[in-house]
């Protein structure tokens, strides 16, 4: 009995720290406690809208190019929707050609001819027997999107954050001695086994006196895309110096 | 456990001979040290650590007249700046200002210097402006003699750079050789139908491997003077004639070509001694057509990969350049001229050794010696 209070309040702290962890709130919502996790999921929701917002702004000042593709942004951070952005060159399709237009100034080999896989109902009853041309055409035509975005990228110090003008193409016209079917290698200038990507950082950084981008940035995915695209035939050699 | 070495390795050994040799320098007159000196080069050399010839200075033997007095002419050269603003850039501007500087340090004086062209990168007033105060640092500015390229050009369609320099083609006579410079870098107009404002045009332009841009090509009016201005000069007098792109068509993604070049080398085909210095390509560039000779030049700013096909017989390719080392695979050079009226050109590397490329190696003459080879393909 005299030690009861002393165990009362154990208790009462215990279960005051496990209330307040943000682990246990977010995973054991407590009965009788409706209008609190209702406060605390609204919270949640504004957190993620600020970071979405955050995000939105990013994404605009990096991506972004034409007056339009802003008042896009701004209308995605006015509705706030999950993935704004990042994909906003892609939807300009819908309005603008702009993937010919790219064509137009920037050659790229062609995407491979994929006819082979169409073989009529010979496997009737595989997925490899149910392709049709409209999959092929949509295979392209996504592939050489996001090819034609790299070369976009590549060719516009601007959208690679350079700070004094320099871009990709300056030094590899149709991403010429970039050989991407080279790596991993090991960089000696680098002293470790170098990405494709992390010669393109270094790039970035150093000629082009820009911001390194992070390996799922999606003009670092893009461009990646434009290279490997330009070196279509060359056989890997990964390692080769 | 005690390692024992039991046989040294060559970096060892280099290392050890090199320490003995810096050691053995303390305290030594002249006779001593000669000794010492031929002794540990023999041994580097032995060891294959030093390669005969390396770093000493190209000594080119010139033609001399009856008189044994030396008449061959000797021309500096700068090409390929890219000039930004100031404020932009200042990695090139400094590239221009170390070659200015190895212009004005050369042991011989230059007759003339030639600046190659494309010395803005997108043709702004202050990009020229800026590289005409650097190019006022040379030590014989009153003799240079400049070039335009497409860069310096497409912003104002020359508007600038003629108010700067003058006339982009010219003309004169320098110890019984003539040089004519041409301005070749003309593109049919693609940016009217377009709607380009001058920035785009200029953007389009300067992107080489932009194909919403035309071939260059020289203009049937220009090859009339041309016609015009060699037409009292004869058959065995030299002719050095100057353009931006190449005056043959090498690559035309990249505009490496010109449009109307055969009918440019019709005009020249009939001069025994005939060559064409060419900016545009940023590399070492070597070419024969007929008698025709075709020599590149190296850009300060960044040197261009080489032509994916098509490339000439004739030329040596540079080692593939450092992308770590900005000044790799950039530099100036000079071209002389010898007696002859022929001409041998020396691309002077930042941070390689030079190469050389004689007229007697073009002329396939015998013992003439090629241009060194670098140990790994330009990639």
């Amino acid at each position: 009995m005299k030690y009861s209070s002393f165990i009362l309040a154990g208790i009462v702290i215990f279960s005051t720290v496990l209330a307040g962890s943000a682990q246990w709130r977010n995973m054991v919502p407590r009965r009788g406690n409706v209008q609190q996790t209702a406060v605390r999921t609204v919270e949640n929701v504004q957190e993620k809208a600020a970071a979405v917002k955050q995000d939105v702004k990013s994404v605009a000042a990096s991506v972004t190019k034409t007056a339009e593709t802003k008042n896009k942004v701004k209308a995605a951070e006015e509705t706030e929707t999950e993935f704004p952005g990042t994909n906003d060159q892609w939807k300009d399709s819908l309005s603008v050609d702009w993937i010919a237009k790219e064509a137009e100034s920037h050659k790229v080999p062609p995407h491979f001819n994929n006819r082979s896989v169409l073989r009529g109902d010979q496997h009737d009853g595989h997925a490899y027997g149910r392709y049709t041309e409209a999959d092929l055409r949509l295979w392209e035509s996504e592939t050489v999107r996001l090819v034609m975005e790299g070369s976009r990228i590549f060719h516009d110090a601007e959208l690679l954050g350079s700070t004094n003008g320099v871009s990709c193409d300056m030094c590899h016209p149709d991403g010429a001695n970039t050989h991407p079917e080279t790596y991993p290698k090991y960089q000696v200038q680098l002293g470790r086994a170098a990405l494709l990507r992390d010669m393109m950082n270094w790039c970035l950084q150093n000629p082009c006196r820009a911001e390194p981008m992070s390996g799922d940035d999606p003009r670092m995915r893009a461009m990646e895309a434009y290279l490997n695209a330009t070196s279509s035939g060359k056989p890997m050699k990964y390692g080769k110096h | 456990m005690s390692i024992r070495y039991l046989r040294e390795n060559l970096e060892t050994r280099v290392e050890r001979e090199r320490n003995e040799f810096f050691a053995g320098l303390v305290n030594l007159d002249r006779r001593s040290f000669l000794k010492v000196a031929s002794a540990s080069m023999t041994a580097a050399l032995g060891a294959g650590a030093v390669g005969l010839g390396s770093f000493q200075p190209m000594k080119i033997v010139l033609g001399e007249d009856a008189d044994g007095k030396e008449q061959s002419l000797k021309i500096a050269y700068i090409s390929d700046s890219h000039l930004y603003q100031k404020h932009i850039n200042d990695r090139f501007a400094n590239a221009l200002l170390r070659a200015v500087e190895d212009v004005n340090a050369m042991e011989e004086e230059p007759d003339f210097i030639f600046y190659g062209g494309d010395l803005a990168q997108l043709g702004q007033p202050e990009e020229l402006e800026l590289g005409a105060e650097i190019l006022s640092g040379l030590k014989y500015r009153d003799r240079l003699k400049i070039m335009v390229g497409e860069h310096d050009w497409y912003y104002d369609m020359g508007e600038k750079w003629q108010s700067l320099f003058g006339s982009p083609r010219w003309t004169f006579d320098l110890k019984g050789v003539r040089f004519v410079c041409l301005m070749s870098v003309n593109e049919e107009d693609f940016w009217t139908p377009a709607g380009l404002t001058p920035m785009e045009r200029m953007k389009t332009v300067a992107g080489l491997d932009n194909q919403a841009q035309r071939p260059f090509f020289v203009g049937d009016e220009q090859i009339a003077w041309l016609e015009k201005t060699l037409a009292d000069w004869k058959d065995d007098q030299p002719v050095v004639v100057f353009s931006h792109s190449p005056l043959y068509k090498l690559y035309k993604n990249w505009n490496f070509w010109t449009d109307d070049a055969e009918k440019v080398q019709a005009v020249l085909k009939r001069f025994q001694k005939c060559t064409v210095i060419h900016g545009h390509t940023h590399q070492v560039l070597t070419n024969k057509i007929e008698n025709i000779h075709f020599h590149g030049l190296l850009s300060t700013a960044w040197p261009w990969p080489y032509a994916p096909k098509g490339m000439p017989e004739w030329t040596v390719q540079m080692n593939r350049s450092d992308p770590f080392n900005s000044a790799d695979g950039c530099g100036w050079g000079d071209i002389r001229v010898s007696t002859e009226g022929l001409v041998d050109k020396v691309y002077a590397l930042w941070n390689r050794k030079p190469m050389f490329v004689s007229a007697a190696y073009l002329n396939e003459e015998e013992g003439a010696v090629p241009p060194a080879r670098p140990n790994l393909p330009s990639f």
